[in-house]
């Protein structure tokens, strides 16, 4: 939701360059998590049909402008190598939970405080995707409103899950 | 810099939908679960 607050205030390629693609890679993980799990799905509900039609539409139209004003990365600072390293780093790890989380989702959601069925961990591991896509994206350079829109992302990300935890939990 | 970044024009209609959604839904979901969740995700339970 901060990265499309953001895009859509600044409504410029800077930061869409990191906004789309973490779209598309969002909504294409749940779609397919969705299609895998269709036979739980009852299409009779206007919920579920409403569902296919946010996340696919939402899908194509974000691969669509995606791909109508992909251009190179603009004139943007270089990262330093510490921060180069760190968002690496950051790619791989959340890239293999990811992974993890879509092909072996019992086990890798096994330590999770709360239990998590096989839909749901293929659901949640599009976040983990995209922030991973999110990292490779601006590893080697990015313009600040770039590099503040990936780190408000997580921030809200953090402190909300955090935050949810300890409401639920107290 | 972000101001010599070339504007995206056809982009906007969509994103404002997509935020209205994503916040109806996120504020929704931390603030009144007991009133979406039965709704979301529209999958039935296992059993």
């Amino acid at each position: 939701m901060a990265a499309v607050l953001i895009l859509l205030v600044v409504n410029r390629w800077a930061p869409a360059r990191l906004s789309l693609p973490v779209a598309v890679i969002f909504t294409l993980v749940v779609s397919l998590a969705s299609l895998l799990y269709l036979n739980s799905f009852d299409l009779g509900r206007r919920a579920v049909r409403l569902w296919f039609f946010l996340y696919l539409v939402s899908f194509e139209i974000t691969a669509i402008m995606w791909w109508a004003y992909r251009r190179p990365a603009e004139q943007s600072r270089r990262l330093s190598p510490r921060w180069r390293r760190l968002l690496i780093g950051q790619a791989v790890v959340y890239g293999a939970y990811g992974l993890a989380m879509f092909f072996i989702p019992q086990s890798a959601t096994a330590f999770w405080p709360w239990p998590v069925d096989g839909f749901h961990a293929n659901i949640y591991s599009a976040v983990f995707f995209s922030a991973a896509a999110g990292a490779w994206i601006i590893r080697r350079e990015a313009v600040a409103i770039e590099r503040g829109t990936f780190g408000l992302s997580q921030l809200v990300l953090g402190s909300f899950a955090v935050a949810g935890l300890l409401i639920v939990d107290i | 810099m972000p101001e010599t970044s070339p504007s995206l024009p056809y982009l906007r209609p969509f994103i404002t939908l997509v935020a209205l959604i994503l916040i109806v839904g996120s504020v929704g979901l931390f603030f009144l679960p007991h009133l979406v969740t039965p709704r979301w995700p529209p999958i039935t339970p296992a059993s």
